[in-house]
């Protein structure tokens, strides 16, 4: 598509060759000039996310849990001090599993009458992460830093977040191993987006773009930040850019402009009415309810409505955003006959 | 039909209403810079615009990752959180 393939990030959860490791060791923020190390407090997050269920408030022992978690966090960043070895959350995980089978030789003032219990509890920690490390995304968690691409924000960059399947917590739901762990990618993409808002200059312009909103919206922390977003984006030159199905996927404050596409029902049609802030009369619901494929009414930030037509005039390009399973098999095996390598090679980049 | 005349009395282009009915027959399009990134709303907030409609076809609102692309092109930086890979083939 003639972009440069040097400032394409592509973060693919659910293909190995295309995703990078989420080590909280590897991606937290260090800056040593301006004293910044935020590894720990990643590191310790992550974990105690993780295992929401042993430090939870509800657990009586919840604050022992925390206690071991963050003492493996330290030493594991002590030893990195000390012996040169490179801190990460596979490292985190095999210290909790020295522990868990007594041998406790880098941990100080344990007391004794308290010893087995902690041995206990360093294993019960050991089992439950091992298991989640084992997850389909929850490895991405434990790899070792530095595979895959760099995190680290770039001026310039495109960073594609393909998060197929990802289903966090549903509120009102109980969180399960699988979804805590969604939970938890989720939270890393957004702090990752906050820090890009942060680390890039206020000057340079940036875009955030969420398609299929309404997949998006059931992570809150995601919603959250979209409401961050447009309060605070504008001093940041941040643009928001939402795309859904249906009008009543939105939250209707704070929008600049709008497109509406074609309505399949009546009541689609008047909620469309709302965003576009006209009359849900027989006329407008009509004319929604026959716009044709590519056509919009579209509402800019003055609050003018035009009725458009969005074109590709390169055919080419528009079968790119074909999303139709036949359309998307051919356009790969065309890109595979082209260049055999391109796919791996890109990721490789 | 439904012409809002306040804004024509201020001089608003003809075929753009607000609150009135959308112009029925065909009118003549009048070309309208519009960059979002370069402005911002009545309540200085973050420039946000969503795209939505015609489930299932497959391309009409994929069509709003066009931006996307030329943005791309001008090497602006972007974060894109895409949940079925409509965005990299």
């Amino acid at each position: 598509m003639m972009l440069n393939p040097d400032k394409v990030r592509l973060i693919d959860l659910y293909d190995p060759e295309a995703s990078i490791s989420l080590d909280a060791f590897g991606i937290a923020e260090v800056d040593a000039e301006k004293k910044i190390d935020e590894r720990a407090s990643m590191a310790i997050e992550i974990l105690e996310a993780l295992c929401r269920r042993f430090v939870s408030p509800n657990n009586p022992s919840n604050t022992a849990y925390a206690r071991i978690i963050q003492r493996a966090v330290n030493a594991e960043l002590e030893s990195q001090r000390t012996a040169g070895t490179t801190p990460s959350m596979r490292g985190v995980l095999v210290r909790l599993d020295r522990w868990g089978t007594g041998d406790l030789r880098d941990v100080v003032n344990v007391q004794d009458e308290v010893r087995g219990k902690w041995i206990d509890m360093a294993q019960t920690l050991s089992e439950h992460l091992d298991t989640q490390s084992k997850d389909t995304l929850g490895r991405l968690l434990f790899a070792e830093p530095g595979i895959g691409r760099s995190m680290t924000v770039e001026a310039g960059s495109m960073t594609i977040f393909v998060a197929l399947n990802l289903q966090p917590t549903e509120e009102g739901t109980e969180p399960t191993s699988t979804s805590t762990i969604h939970d938890v990618i989720s939270g890393l993409m957004t702090d990752y987006i906050r820090s890009l808002l942060y680390r890039l200059p206020d000057e340079e312009p940036k875009v955030l773009v969420f398609d299929e909103w309404h997949v998006i919206k059931r992570t809150k922390r995601a919603e959250a930040l979209v409401n961050w977003l447009r309060r605070m984006g504008r001093s940041k030159r941040a643009q928001v850019r939402q795309l859904s199905q249906a009008a009543v996927d939105f939250d209707t404050n704070s929008l600049s402009a709008v497109w509406a596409g074609k309505c399949q029902t009546k009541d689609s049609a008047i909620a469309s009415c709302t965003m576009l802030e006209i009359e849900p009369n027989e006329v407008n619901i009509g004319t929604l309810m026959r716009l044709g494929a590519g056509e919009f009414l579209f509402r800019d930030q003055k609050g003018r409505i035009a009725r458009v037509f969005v074109d590709i005039w390169d055919k080419w390009l528009l079968d790119r955003f074909n999303t139709q399973p036949d359309a998307k098999a051919r356009l790969l095996e065309e890109l595979r006959q082209q260049q055999p390598n391109l796919l791996s090679s890109a990721v490789a980049a | 039909m439904g012409v809002d005349r306040g804004r024509r009395r201020q001089g608003a282009l003809p075929g753009l209403h607000r609150r009135r009915r959308l112009p029925g027959a065909a009118q003549r399009g009048v070309p309208v810079f519009y960059d979002l990134q370069n402005i911002g709303d009545d309540a200085h907030q973050a420039p946000t615009e969503i795209v939505f409609g015609d489930p299932g076809s497959g391309k009409t609102v994929s069509r709003g990752l066009k931006c996307a692309l030329e943005d791309g092109y001008k090497g602006i930086t972007q974060f894109i959180w895409d949940p079925k890979e409509t965005s990299c083939p």
